[in-house]
C-alpha cells in the first residue's frame, strides 16, 4: 500500500460522505409499524391493538402476538416491504398484538404474575369475548413467547394453538452471553438501586456489548448503504427501532431473572406464577417452536429443547437459518416465515 | 532523521533534576542523622526548589526550539512514532531512576520528622507520572513557585503536539464534525456521528498500518519494526474508541451519574451553607494566631483552608440534625467509588490486553504473509480482518468465567454507588417541600394495590369469567370493546 493509496482511499471516502450526508439531511421523517391498526382493549399501560383487514379471514382463530418486554413490537412491522404482520394479514389470519407500553418507576410493582394473567389473560379474555370463541391462538416472541408458555401452561383451555419465535425455556445454556452474565448479576440490586424501573439503555448497552464489533461493523458498510436514500431508510428504520427500548417493570424483571435465567425453574417446573406452579407438561395445544440457527441473544440451546417438556404430541420445532433479528426482518424471511405460520395455523383452525 | 539534539536536551535535564533530587536527598539525611532538620530542613529544600525551577525553566526554553527543528525533520507518521517511542523509554528510563534512589530507608524517618516531607513525597510519587496534573499542581501553585510545573507540563504537550502534526484523521474528521451539527433530528446526529467515528477509526488504523506496510516492503527485520509498531498516539485513541464502544455496563452511565452528582455537591443549596455553615473556617482562621498558621488560604500549611477546602461540599449538603449520617453515607460514596475504581480499571486492563493482543497477532500473521508477498494494499481489507479478530477474542474474553464474575462485581458496585447516593439525596432533601422518591414508591404502591384491587372485583362481578367461557362470551359481548 503506498501513500497514494490511502490519499486515493481517503478521498473517495469524502465524496461518499458528502453524499451520505446529503441524503440523510434530506430524509424524510422516519416510521415503523405503519400497518393499520385499531386500539381494541387497554388495561393499565398495556394496550391490544387489531390489525385492519380489508377482507375476512381465512384463518378464524384470532392470533394474538406478545412480544418481548424489551424493544417494541415494531419490528414485526418495520417496514411495509419488510412486515411479518403484513405477510400474516395477507395470508388470511385474524391478527392482534399487545402493546406493553413503557413502565415508569411507578409501574415497578408490577409483577411477573399481572403480566400474565392480568395483562395477557386481559387480552385473551377480550378477545374470547369480542370474538365469541373459546380459545385464541398465541404467538410470542422471545420473551414475550416465554411469557405466552407460561400463560399457556395456566390456562391451556383459553389456548388453541402456541407458536414461539426464538424463545428461551431452558435457560440452563452458557451459550449465550447473557445467560452466561445474569447468572453473576446481584439481580435484587439491579432492581433496587434503579428504583423499581430497570432502564432499557442499561439492557441495550448489554445487547451491545454481545457482538462487540457491531457497531464497527454497521458503521463500516453504512458509508456505501447512505449512497441510496432506500437503503438510507431502511438503516434509519431499524435505527429507531433498536434505540426504542423501554424500561423493565422491576417486580417483573427480579422474578423473570432470579426464576428463570439464574435458577430454570420453568424447565425444573418449580416456577410458581400467580400462586400456582407452571408445569409445561400442560402445554397440551399444537406447539409450533421456531428457532434461529445465528441466535446470539436466544441461543439455540435455549429453545430447542422447549419440544421436549411439553405435554403435547403436536409439537412442531422449525430451524430458521439466521440470526434473532434476522428472522423477522430479514429477506428470505419475507418469503418463508409467514408462509410456515399460517399454513401451520390454517392446518389446525 | 536527526533527533539527538532534542533527547540530548531532554536526558541532560533528567540528568540535572535527579542529580538536584540525591544532593537534596543527602543533605537532609544527613539533617536527619544529626538532628538538624528542624533548623536546617527548610533552607535545604528552598534551595531544591529553586535549583529545580532553574533546571526546569531552561528546560523549557530550549526545548520548544529544539522541538520544532526537530519536528520539521519528521516526514511519516513511523518517524514521529519512533521518536515519541524514543523519548517516552529515556523519560522513564530517568524517572525510574531517580526514583529507584531516592527510595531508600531514611525517607521514612525523614516523613515522619519534616514538616514538608509530605509535599515532597507527593511531588516525588507524582513523578511516576509525568504529566499528573494533580495533586503535584496544586501543591507547586499554593507553594508559589511561578508555577513553573505548569509551563513544564505545558510546554512537553505542546511538543508531542508538534510531533502529531502528521495525525490526517484529526484533519479528516473535522469537517464532518462541524457538518453533524447541521443535523437536526438525534437519529440523523447519532447515524452520521456513527459513521464518522467509524472512518476515524479506520483512519487512525491507517496511520499505523501505514509505516507497519512500509517496514515489511523494505524487508525490515520483525524485531525492529515490532518495536516501532505502534504511533502511541494512534494506538490510544483506537483502545480508547474501544472502551467507548465497548463499555461494561453501567460504566457510562456511572460516569455522569458522579459527574452529575459533583456538580450538584457543588451547586447544592448554597443558602443552605450560608445559614448553617456560613464562613466558620474563616472566622476561626482570623482568631488564630498569624505566626502559628499564617492567614493565606493559598497556604497549604494552614489547617484551616485545608479543612475548607476538605469539607466545603460536604456542608453544602448538610441537612441540620443529619451531618453525621450524610458523613457515613458520603465516606460509603467515596469507599465505594474506590472500589469500582479498582475494579474498573480490571475489566479496562482486559480490554485493553486483549486489543493490544489481538494488533499484535494480527500484525505479525501479516507480516509473515508479505514476507510471502501476499498483497496487502488494501487497508480496509486489513481493518476488517482487525475488526474481524476482535469480535473473536472479545466475545471469547466475554464469556470467561473470570471476566463474567468481574463484571458482575463492577455492576453491583455500580449499583451499590447509586443505591446509596439515592439515599443521600433523600437525607439532604428531606427539609425541602419537595416529595421524595421513597414517598412516591409508596404512593404508587398503594395505587397498584388499589387497582389489583379493582380488577380482582370486576373479575368477581363478572362472574368469574377465567373460569367458565361460556358465561364469558355473555358477558364479554356486553363489555365488547372496551377501548
Amino acid at each position: 500500500m503506498s501513500s497514494e493509496n490511502i490519499m486515493k482511499d481517503m478521498a473517495e471516502a469524502g465524496t461518499k460522505m458528502v453524499t451520505a450526508y446529503e441524503n440523510l439531511v434530506q430524509a424524510g421523517p422516519v416510521e415503523v409499524g405503519t400497518t393499520p391498526k385499531k386500539l381494541v382493549y387497554k388495561v393499565d399501560k398495556v394496550k391490544l391493538y387489531r390489525y385492519e383487514r380489508e377482507t375476512p379471514a381465512t384463518v378464524t382463530t384470532p392470533v394474538i402476538i406478545s412480544y418481548a418486554l424489551v424493544n417494541r413490537f415494531e419490528m414485526l412491522d418495520i417496514q411495509p416491504d419488510r412486515s411479518l404482520v403484513r405477510n400474516l394479514l395477507n395470508l388470511g389470519l385474524d391478527l392482534y398484538v399487545i402493546d406493553w407500553g413503557y413502565p415508569t418507576r411507578a409501574d415497578r410493582y408490577v409483577t411477573l404474575d399481572d403480566y400474565v394473567n392480568w395483562y395477557i389473560g386481559g387480552c385473551v379474555d377480550f378477545v374470547r369475548r369480542n370474538q365469541d370463541v373459546e380459545a385464541v391462538s398465541l404467538m410470542g416472541i422471545c420473551q414475550g413467547g416465554t411469557l405466552a408458555t407460561i400463560y399457556s401452561a395456566l390456562h391451556p383451555e383459553k389456548v388453541k394453538n402456541l407458536i414461539t419465535l426464538v424463545t428461551p425455556i431452558d435457560f440452563s445454556t452458557n451459550d449465550g452471553l447473557l445467560f452466561r452474565w445474569a447468572k453473576d448479576m446481584n439481580i435484587d440490586r439491579l432492581v433496587d438501586a434503579h428504583g423499581g424501573a430497570v432502564p432499557g439503555e442499561f439492557l441495550n448497552n448489554g445487547f451491545a456489548m454481545l457482538k462487540p464489533m457491531m457497531r464497527i461493523n454497521k458503521y463500516m458498510g453504512l458509508t456505501d448503504t447512505m449512497q441510496d436514500a432506500d437503503k438510507l431508510m431502511n438503516f434509519l428504520r431499524m435505527e429507531k427501532w433498536i434505540n426504542d427500548s423501554p424500561d423493565q417493570a422491576g417486580e417483573c424483571f427480579r422474578q423473570f431473572l432470579k426464576d428463570l435465567y439464574q435458577e430454570n425453574k420453568l424447565v425444573k417446573g418449580t416456577l410458581e406464577v400467580g400462586g400456582k406452579t407452571v408445569s409445561l407438561k400442560n402445554i397440551t395445544m399444537p406447539l409450533l417452536n421456531i428457532y434461529a440457527t445465528e441466535d446470539h441473544l436466544v441461543p439455540p440451546a435455549a429453545s430447542i429443547p422447549f419440544n421436549d417438556h411439553v405435554g403435547t404430541k403436536d409439537n412442531e420445532l422449525y430451524k430458521f437459518p439466521g440470526g434473532h433479528i434476522g428472522v423477522f426482518v430479514g429477506s428470505r424471511s419475507q418469503k418463508e416465515l409467514a408462509p410456515t405460520i399460517a399454513k401451520w395455523l390454517g392446518a389446525r383452525d | 532523521m536527526n533527533n539527538n539534539s532534542f533527547f540530548d536536551a531532554w536526558l541532560n535535564t533528567q540528568k540535572e533534576l535527579t542529580d538536584n533530587w540525591m544532593e537534596s536527598s543527602r543533605r537532609l539525611q544527613e539533617t536527619v542523622n544529626n538532628g538538624t532538620m528542624a533548623e536546617k530542613g527548610a533552607a535545604i529544600y528552598q534551595e531544591w526548589l529553586n535549583r529545580q525551577t532553574e533546571i526546569t525553566k531552561k528546560a523549557a526554553e530550549q526545548s520548544a526550539k529544539l522541538m520544532s527543528e526537530t519536528a520539521q525533520q519528521n516526514t511519516t507518521p513511523a518517524d514521529a512514532a519512533a521518536m515519541y517511542n524514543k523519548w517516552m523509554s529515556a523519560q522513564q528510563e530517568a524517572m525510574n531512576k531517580a526514583f529507584g534512589q531516592f527510595s531508600n530507608p531514611f525517607a521514612n524517618n525523614w516523613m515522619n520528622n519534616n514538616p514538608f516531607a509530605g509535599n515532597w513525597n507527593n511531588w516525588m510519587n507524582n513523578q511516576q507520572n509525568p504529566f499528573a496534573t494533580n495533586p503535584m499542581m496544586q501543591w507547586m501553585n499554593a507553594a508559589n513557585t511561578n508555577n513553573w510545573m505548569n509551563q513544564w507540563m505545558n510546554q512537553s504537550q505542546n511538543m508531542m503536539n508538534n510531533f502529531m502534526t502528521n495525525d490526517w484523521s484529526k484533519q479528516w474528521t473535522a469537517q464532518w464534525e462541524q457538518w453533524n451539527k447541521q443535523i437536526q433530528d438525534q437519529l440523523g446526529k447519532n447515524t452520521f456521528a456513527g459513521m464518522t467515528d467509524m472512518n476515524a477509526a479506520w483512519m487512525k488504523f491507517n496511520e499505523m498500518w501505514q509505516p507497519l506496510y512500509k517496514s515489511m516492503q523494505e524487508n525490515t527485520n520483525a524485531t525492529e519494526w515490532m518495536k516501532n509498531l505502534y504511533s502511541a498516539e494512534a494506538m490510544q485513541t483506537i483502545v480508547e474508541n474501544m472502551k467507548q464502544w465497548m463499555q461494561p455496563m453501567q460504566a457510562k452511565e456511572m460516569n455522569q451519574q458522579w459527574q452529575q452528582w459533583m456538580e450538584m455537591s457543588t451547586n447544592y443549596s448554597k443558602h443552605v451553607f450560608q445559614q448553617f455553615a456560613g464562613n466558620t473556617p474563616e472566622q476561626m482562621q482570623k482568631l488564630m494566631p498569624f505566626l502559628m498558621f499564617g492567614q493565606n488560604d493559598n497556604n497549604s500549611f494552614n489547617p484551616f483552608a485545608m479543612y475548607q477546602r476538605a469539607i466545603n461540599p460536604m456542608i453544602r449538603l448538610f441537612n441540620p440534625g443529619k451531618e453525621s449520617e450524610i458523613n457515613e453515607r458520603m465516606s460509603a460514596v467515596m469507599t465505594l467509588m474506590n472500589d469500582y475504581g479498582r475494579k474498573l480499571a480490571e475489566v479496562q486492563q482486559h480490554i485493553q490486553t486483549t486489543t493490544f493482543k489481538t494488533l499484535e497477532t494480527l500484525m505479525l500473521e501479516n507480516f509473515e504473509q508479505a514476507k510471502k508477498g501476499v498483497d496487502l494494499s488494501n487497508s480496509k481489507e486489513v481493518f476488517q480482518n482487525w475488526v474481524n479478530r476482535n469480535e473473536e477474542a472479545f466475545i471469547s474474553l466475554f464469556h470467561s468465567e473470570a471476566y463474567s464474575k468481574l463484571q458482575g462485581e463492577l455492576l453491583d458496585l455500580s449499583l451499590q454507588i447509586r443505591q446509596n447516593n439515592e439515599q443521600l439525596m433523600e437525607l439532604v432533601l428531606q427539609p425541602m417541600p419537595v416529595v421524595l422518591r421513597s414517598e412516591a414508591d409508596t404512593m404508587n404502591q398503594t395505587i397498584y394495590e388499589l387497582r389489583k384491587r379493582i380488577h380482582q372485583l370486576e373479575q368477581q362481578l363478572e362472574g368469574n369469567t377465567a373460569e367458565t367461557p361460556a358465561a364469558t362470551k355473555t358477558a364479554g359481548k356486553k363489555k365488547a370493546a372496551t377501548a
